[in-house]
């Protein structure tokens, strides 16, 4: 799809509400670059935070980025909107 | 002892009910509620009368004794009607019916509740208390049924009736079956929580407490609505004047019940309401409902302000149900009496004694009485500090009850009682304390008051949440031990073999399935009862009967909770829907926390949706009349709020697990929710419902905390600071 935005998804392996962010991406077939910062370590996780932190200064998951927007938490209908799907 | 042989006694005798039973040596041909009582009003083409009361109720007594027991009014009875007896503790759905039907007939109802249905149930005519003969404008109970007797048998009169019975069905139906049309109009919101304190605030007593004019009752969800209002309005906007004010009507009123005669200040517990404005001359009788409630709200008191008083008066009274409330194997009882025989403690040792029955018998004292079981010092002591008379201290007697009578209450402060006797505060205490107990043991002399000992799943449920609550408050696990005791007590005897929640135990028998009321407050008691012993097995618990309540009560069409099963009860006109919380809160109140809570801890949505759903089905309701459910509006502004959801991965009883516990734990039940996990089994237990622990682990170190709110998630942390810091955040964040 021509206007299909870019997804990034910052989750940790441990958190639920990233589970069903992640999940209802999957129904929704949209694809997506995701990556669980607690799994990584020293500089990568470093590199990682700050990226979040800068999206999110409280780095808290999920951090969805879509497009230009950023979501914080599992807001299915945030979500759905920044995404253009209702 | 009775048997069923015994001549005169009608098929109540059949029944558990004590109510029941109360009527089971009537003249009048009683049946119980169900089928054989709607055939033999089908075939004989006879008016029913259902006749609606409870075990305690005074004026029930009154009017069985006056009509019931008489047996040329069983006769009229008999003759014209097919008479139905209900306890209404056993059927709270046909008595909402049936109530809120002569509410709209007659413009008020109350116990005990006389209603004349046509044989398919439908209600046209009712009343409370009718007297045995004609007296100011009040016709007598047998006019009335004769009335009715004849009205039925007349072919015009008998449309008219069956017109009326009609009519009153449909606005019964829209009244409290129907949701609201639709939910275009706005929801609930943070006004509706202002609009309600303003309520509650307008008709305040500023000098005696309490909400509104004698008699008054001390309503628990009220008292809830108020201290978490004041917690809320911190957490939202930093301490507001209008937080201050609810805290400070709490409070107060907390204060002036403890010490007044509504407070049995030598057993503990409270009585039911206040027949005046300062909380001195109580209805007697002692339910279960409002002992446990108000354990709740005293320890909630207690927790925010430290003072001691409260933590006391919460003792006094877990101390009242474990000693006459509770039964050996772990149940509770229902309720205690309101009158009782009269023995006279200073009086002549004659035949007279014990006889005759009194409103409060078994409480008071005639200032004789304490002289003669104390000393003189002790008695003088008594007698100073609790308001004691020669003759008597009643300033209210509507019923010339309590003429020479001493209901005790503060009359002077501890400090006011030292001063006077010219000894200190301790030491007062400690004659005061030590002169109870010595009245406690005369008193026992004196013949109990009834005891209703039929056990309830929903009231078990609020003791066992109250005792949860005490454990985790007062820090004493024998009220854990009672708290398991009694769910053990609900698993062995409340549901059957197949799994099935029943709603009443008494005498070896479970009857009535379960209705709204008893799965809401049995999910919010597993939920409590997890909180203080962070046993998951109870978790599990309530998450499965929490998803079972969901199946069998909720309104997926309209939203909001119906207060029986489909399949509850064929005779039932509808399935209602109860929007008001009482003195006990409303099931779908329970309901809408209860499905918030899990929520919180499984991330299923259905939990989420119905809780919203509760929230619109009463918000046409409430925008009309604010303050009728002070106990949903809590789980609004906890869902408002948001909570903060940790898991602790740790040894429960080392020093780190403890304290990054007790960080949570300074939060309300409504605002954060804990989880411990120690071991393999506990994950096991957590993982069928709580899938993401699976990954978490503690650090090398010690214990974890991964915190979630809002539904977003922190890595975790270790420190009890760094948790504390992060439950602020999230507390103050939107």
């Amino acid at each position: 799809m021509a206007d299909e935005k870019d997804v990034k998804v910052y989750a940790l392996s441990t958190c639920g509400h990233c589970k069903n962010a992640k999940k209802l991406l999957d129904k929704c077939e949209i694809s997506y670059d995701s990556v669980e910062v607690d799994l990584l370590s020293g500089d990568q996780r470093q590199a990682i935070l700050e990226e979040v932190k800068e999206l999110n200064p409280r780095c808290s998951f999920p951090t969805i980025r879509i497009g230009e927007k950023v979501i914080v938490g599992y807001k299915e209908d945030e979500i759905k909107e920044a995404l253009g799907i209702s | 002892m009775k048997t069923t042989e015994t001549a005169g006694s009608n098929r109540l005798i059949h029944e558990k009910s004590p109510y029941l039973r109360q009527h089971a040596d009537n003249p009048v041909d009683w049946f119980a509620w169900g089928e054989a009582a709607f055939d033999k009003a089908a075939n004989e083409d006879k008016p029913m009368l259902v006749s609606i009361g409870y075990a305690t109720c005074h004026w029930c007594h009154v009017m069985a004794e006056e009509s019931f027991s008489d047996p040329e009014t069983a006769r009229v009875m008999n003759e014209n009607l097919v008479n139905v007896k209900i306890d209404r503790e056993e059927r709270p759905d046909l008595d909402q019916i049936y109530i809120t039907a002569v509410s709209a007939l007659t413009g008020s109802a109350g116990w005990p509740l006389n209603v004349f249905l046509t044989p398919d149930g439908k209600p046209f005519y009712g009343g409370t208390y009718f007297p045995p003969r004609q007296s100011g404008g009040m016709p007598s109970w047998t006019e009335v049924v004769r009335a009715i007797g004849r009205a039925w048998q007349d072919p015009a009169e008998r449309k008219k009736l069956l017109d009326s019975a009609g009519n009153v069905a449909a606005v019964l139906k829209q009244h409290l079956h129907d949701a609201q049309a639709g939910t275009a109009s706005p929801g609930l919101d943070e006004a509706s929580l202002e609009k309600a304190l303003d309520v509650f605030s307008g008709s305040y007593d500023p000098v005696r407490g309490g909400i509104g004019k004698a008699p008054k009752f001390p309503m628990p969800p009220v008292l809830r609505f108020l201290l978490f209002y004041s917690r809320y309005s911190g957490f939202r906007s930093g301490q507001t004047e209008k937080g201050r004010k609810a805290l400070d009507m709490a409070l107060h009123t907390l204060r002036e019940m403890a010490g007044g005669g509504i407070f049995d200040h030598i057993g503990g517990g409270f009585h039911r309401y206040s027949t005046d404005d300062n909380w001195h001359v109580p209805h007697f009788e002692k339910m279960l409902y409002d002992n446990a409630q108000l354990i709740e709200v005293y320890l909630e008191a207690f927790e925010i302000t430290g003072e001691e008083r409260f933590a006391r008066t919460a003792r006094q009274c877990l101390e009242y149900v474990r000693r006459d409330m509770t039964h050996p194997l772990g149940g509770f009882y229902s309720a205690e009496d309101a009158d009782s025989r009269v023995l006279d403690l200073a009086g002549p040792e004659d035949a007279g004694q014990g006889v005759s029955k009194a409103e409060g018998a078994y409480y008071v004292w005639r200032k004789a009485e304490l002289e003669r079981v104390l000393d003189a010092p002790a008695a003088e002591m008594m007698a100073y500090h609790y308001g004691v008379k020669a003759q008597g201290n009643a300033k209210t007697d509507p019923f010339g009850e309590f003429a020479g009578k001493n209901i005790l209450f503060d009359a002077r402060s501890i400090e006011d009682t030292a001063r006077y006797f010219g000894q200190t505060v301790e030491e007062t205490a400690s004659a005061l304390q030590s002169a109870r107990e010595r009245l406690l043991a005369a008193r026992n002399q004196r013949p109990r008051p009834q005891l209703d000992d039929k056990i309830l799943t929903e009231w078990n449920a609020l003791m066992i949440s109250a005792l949860a609550r005490a454990n985790r408050v007062l820090e004493d696990p024998s009220y854990m031990a009672e708290a398991e005791k009694g769910i053990e007590f609900l698993r062995q005897y409340l549901f059957s073999e197949d799994g099935h929640l029943y709603r009443r135990w008494r005498e070896g028998q479970r009857a009535i399935p379960a209705m709204a009321g008893d799965y809401a407050f049995l999910v919010q008691a597993l939920l409590d009862t997890y909180d203080a012993s962070l046993n998951p097995g109870y978790l599990k618990q309530a998450v499965d009967l929490g998803g079972r309540m969901l199946d069998r009560f909720y309104d997926p069409d309209h939203g909001g909770f119906f207060m029986t099963a489909a399949d509850q009860d064929r005779f039932l006109l509808f399935r209602s829907r109860d929007f008001t919380d009482g003195v006990v809160p409303a099931a779908g109140s329970v309901a809408a926390l209860n499905c918030l809570r899990l929520h919180r801890l499984t991330g299923q949505d259905r939990f989420y949706d119905a809780a919203r759903g509760t929230f619109d089905a009463a918000a046409a309701r409430i925008r009309k009349n604010p303050a009728m459910a002070p106990q949903l509006l809590i789980a609004l502004g906890s869902d408002l709020l948001g909570s903060a959801e940790v898991v602790i991965i740790g040894r429960r009883g080392e020093q780190d697990t403890r304290s990054l516990l007790h960080r949570v734990r300074k939060y309300p039940r409504e605002s954060a929710q804990a989880v411990v996990v120690e071991n393999a089994s506990d994950r096991r237990q957590l993982l069928g419902f709580m899938p993401h622990v699976e990954g978490m682990k503690g650090f090398d170190q010690g214990a974890a905390a991964y915190v979630c709110f809002n539904r977003a998630c922190r890595d975790a942390v270790g420190d009890s600071d760094a948790l504390d810091k992060l439950m602020q955040e999230a507390m103050n964040t939107q």
